[in-house]
């Protein structure tokens, strides 16, 4: 899965296979035969799968008791960018290629998890101080962090995605909480930025 | 013919009759099934027309990305002015691109998904251009943000791509004539990480107001 990821971002889907793949893995063609027995397409979706199971993996363990809804929200945001910095590969895959060039499998687990992450931003009406709220406001604020990923992935940056973390702050919560609210907010992730990295995961899977 | 369906007359204007043919054809069928066959068939024209202006079906794809793009940076510069506040400036700027998505719903579509997700790398490289002159247009308002400070350097990018996203998911599912009732929740996006939430709520009051007058104008044809 790593090397179908690494060689769509370094050459695009179209330009491997099978046989490629299996090269850059180090395995004899057979083996990736044995684990994807539909190809490559099976491949990047068992990828696009483990790569949204992650995401969802370390927002879920960001969420706290111990937390409040918005600092929950930081460390959600501060996992996914350290989990994207460790793995420039897998965030482009999870980015930009199932998004944009995509067989149909690829696009739909895209677009379901793009669906919880906007179900899960749209829980932050809750605790908004603001007198209007958009029914797409969530949509929007995904729209916007992804448009920074990419940009940065594109640049290639995915390493330096962690240290714009109060940029990242800022732009998931202004919607919600207006402008001073969030500029503490961004502020506190500033500090956060100089904090070494949190254990993002027990039991990798993108390894 | 509905103002959809817009067509040049191919005599008058046969390049930008096959650049809107184009357009359709992508939004019905994608580029990549898009022919060059089929854009004659669709406006009439012979393949000596079609090889006068363009040299193969990717310079016809991008000749009709480049011409989206130059009317929709056109309809927002025309709005930017001097003489009013910067946020009027984009609710200005967002109802004349709602607008022309609304009048050109395949050109729409041509330039908000299929120059970043199906055609050559160049149409994207041409959208991102674009993209970013506005990016450019709206991060002059981080230096007039409100009195809470200055919102961090990537929240122009990060008020615009959200933006672009709710414009595209309505393009996607064939609404783009609809866009004008999200112009609220459009404008607040946009706005509120440089002005606060008082004001881009007084401004999206303002784009409630048009996207009101509008369904009133269109119901009373």
């Amino acid at each position: 899965m790593g090397a179908a990821a690494e060689l769509s971002a370094e050459l695009g889907y179209s330009e491997i296979d099978e046989a490629l793949i299996a090269r850059r893995a180090g395995l004899p063609p057979e083996t990736l035969w044995n684990h994807f027995s539909a190809g490559k397409e099976e491949c990047m979706v068992a990828a696009e799968n483990a790569i949204l199971l992650e995401v969802v993996t370390v927002v879920s363990r960001s969420y706290s008791a111990d937390r409040s809804e918005w600092e929950s929200v930081i460390y959600g945001v501060r996992a996914i960018l350290e989990l994207m910095a460790a793995n420039p590969a897998f965030a482009y895959l999870g980015y930009v290629f199932s998004r944009q060039m995509a067989p149909g499998p690829v696009r739909e687990i895209y677009e379901t998890g793009h669906r919880m992450l906007e179900a899960m931003l749209q829980r932050g009406w809750e605790y908004s101080s603001s007198p209007h709220h958009p029914t797409v406001a969530a949509l929007g604020v995904l729209g916007g962090t992804q448009a920074i990923i990419r940009r940065e992935l594109a640049a290639g940056r995915a390493t330096e995605l962690p240290r714009l973390l109060p940029d990242f702050v800022y732009a998931a919560t202004v919607p919600f909480l207006g402008q001073p609210e969030s500029l503490r907010l961004a502020r506190e992730a500033a500090d956060l930025v100089q904090e070494p990295p949190g254990r993002l995961r027990d039991d990798p899977v993108l390894e | 013919m509905s103002s959809t369906d817009r067509l040049y007359c191919s005599d008058a204007d046969p390049r930008r009759a096959l650049i809107e043919a184009m357009a359709r054809s992508c939004m019905e069928r994608g580029y990549e099934d898009t022919t060059i066959d089929g854009l004659l068939a669709a406006t009439g024209l012979g393949r000596a027309t079609f090889e006068q202006w363009f040299a193969d079906k990717e310079a016809c794809g991008l000749a009709a990305v480049d011409a989206i793009l130059a009317e929709g940076l056109a309809a927002v510069f025309e709005t930017f002015s001097g003489d009013i506040a910067e946020g009027e400036s984009v609710l200005r700027g967002l109802v004349a691109l709602v607008d022309l998505f609304a009048e050109q719903p395949a050109m729409a579509s041509l330039a908000m998904i299929d120059s970043r997700q199906r055609m050559p790398r160049a149409a994207h490289e041409r959208y991102a251009s674009g993209f970013a002159m506005l990016i450019a247009m709206v991060d002059g308002l981080r230096t007039n943000a409100g009195a809470g400070g200055e919102p961090p350097p990537c929240a122009a990018l990060a008020a615009l791509g959200g933006s672009e996203a709710i414009v595209r998911r309505e393009i996607a599912h064939g609404r783009a004539s609809a866009l004008r009732r999200l112009l609220p929740d459009l404008i607040y996006s946009a706005l509120v990480p440089f002005l606060g939430q008082r004001e881009a709520l007084r401004i999206a009051r303002q784009g409630q107001r048009l996207a009101e007058s509008h369904r009133f104008q269109s119901e009373s044809r």
